[in-house]
């Protein structure tokens, strides 16, 4: 929870020394501002605002679930594979699990050869409690029902290039439409 | 930092007693606890929701329980050491605009209240309290196991949800534990889910979630019930009229 406390004093900050970029320092109601710490699968450490720049689609899943995140990873790698050609390049794909515990950065670069992941697609991996505390800004729900098992939302975000929330959506695998025209109004709105 | 929270603590609590080991640390007792605190000692929690038709059983290790929820004086005092927590500057993510809605200024609350539970405070906000004490919220199976008591037989009329609120269990009857009729945060509120109709997962969206998240353990425990819907419903930015917070530390 400090971090979240830190992740306050750096817009702050970032006020006084890059008043020329206003439009680059995490809002107000960028998830950017959690400054807490990931690993990419590569090994790479990440904190959320160096994403900036890029909006993402934002799945959280774990690698053992037999249910949905299936379901919801390959419509989202679909999704990238057939992007109308007015917003190609401007999404990226993030995938955070839910179970740091077994999910090791050796199960997500397997996950990401097994998947046909590329270079488009981040894999992290977080404390228990970093977890909990994105999971608590996306509205997320999960439980570890079991040994390797959760119940969870099938929840995708879609974040803008500051790291707002400017989609949300439980049935993606269904309707990918609405995260299409999420991503038009972005643009139009530049 | 926050302490590990529900799943790894599950997941290496079976592992403990599989082994054979430690059902309570040895040198956690009352002792450790301080004055305004009640000492929880180790037990077992029983999740509302079945896994897989099983009714599980989590051990939970001892606490140290603040024996009533944050009070505006004791907020007051947070907010002070800590601006980034007031009103006028908490960024809109960690809260949402009716944070600290009852207070007038950033360092004002009402005089009236200051004894009172502090309410409209987002789970960011209760969070960032305990850890300033060195504490932190307690997880849903703490929280359960130390105010999820029986329901009344008769629940009283005027405060119609006071019984789900928090009711102590039958150990700690005789404990300073008090429950001041609001609604409380937990470190992992955004665990449960609910949807559709209780005691069977027939009529849940299926297309929101995955997993069996609603099929009750005791279909009768109402207050259980309104409890698991309650937080279900929560966003960790929500500062509501009804809903505080207290504290825990591991008994040590």
């Amino acid at each position: 929870m400090n971090r979240a406390f830190k992740g306050i004093a750096f817009p702050l900050l970032a006020a006084v020394t890059l008043t020329t970029q206003v439009s680059s320092e995490p809002s107000e109601r960028s998830v950017y501002q959690l400054v807490s710490k990931w690993i990419e699968d590569n090994g790479r450490g990440l904190r959320l605002a160096t994403l900036e720049g890029n909006m993402q689609l934002l799945a959280l899943i774990y690698t053992t679930c037999e249910g949905s995140c299936p379901i919801t990873v390959k419509s989202m790698q679909m999704f990238s594979r057939n992007l109308p050609a007015d917003i190609l390049g401007r999404i990226r794909f993030l995938l955070v699990t839910v179970d740091p515990e077994n999910d090791t950065l050796a199960v997500l670069r397997k996950y990401r050869r097994d998947m046909k992941l590329d270079r488009q697609w981040k894999l992290l991996r977080g404390s228990a409690d970093d977890v909990r505390e994105l999971a608590a800004v996306l509205g997320f729900n999960y439980e570890q029902i079991e040994s390797g098992q959760f119940a969870h939302s099938n929840l995708v975000t879609v974040l803008d290039e500051r790291g707002e929330i400017v989609h949300q959506q439980n049935d993606f695998a269904s309707d990918a439409k609405p995260v299409i025209e999420a991503i038009r109004n972005q643009q139009s709105g530049r | 930092m926050r302490r590990p929270i529900a799943a790894p603590a599950l997941v290496l609590s079976v592992m403990a007693l599989a082994a054979g080991i430690g059902q309570a640390r040895p040198h956690a007792c009352a002792n450790a606890c301080r004055p305004h605190e009640v000492f929880v000692p180790a037990g077992v929690y029983t999740p509302f929701f079945k896994s897989g038709g099983e009714t599980r059983s989590v051990p939970v290790e001892p606490i140290c329980l603040s024996a009533t929820t944050v009070t505006h004086e004791e907020f007051l005092e947070f907010v002070r050491e800590h601006p980034a927590w007031q009103k006028s500057r908490i960024k809109k993510l960690f809260a949402e605009d009716s944070y600290l809605a009852d207070w007038p200024g950033d360092l004002t609350p009402s005089p009236e209240t200051l004894s009172q539970p502090v309410t409209f405070v987002s789970w960011f906000a209760a969070g960032a309290y305990c850890e300033s004490l060195g504490s932190r919220l307690p997880t849903v199976a703490e929280w359960e196991r130390f105010a999820g008591g029986n329901e009344p037989a008769n629940r009283p009329t005027n405060a119609p949800f006071a019984f789900a609120m928090g009711r102590s269990a039958p150990e700690l009857a005789n404990t300073a534990l008090q429950f001041p009729g609001v609604w409380e945060w937990t470190a992992n509120f955004n665990s449960a889910l609910v949807s559709g109709r209780i005691g069977t997962n027939e009529g849940a969206d299926t297309s929101q979630f995955c997993g069996d998240g609603v099929r009750a353990v005791d279909p009768s425990n109402y207050g259980a019930f309104l409890r698991y819907s309650f937080r279900s419903s929560l966003r960790g930015n929500f500062a509501l009229r009804n809903l505080g917070f207290r504290c825990v530390r591991e008994a040590r």
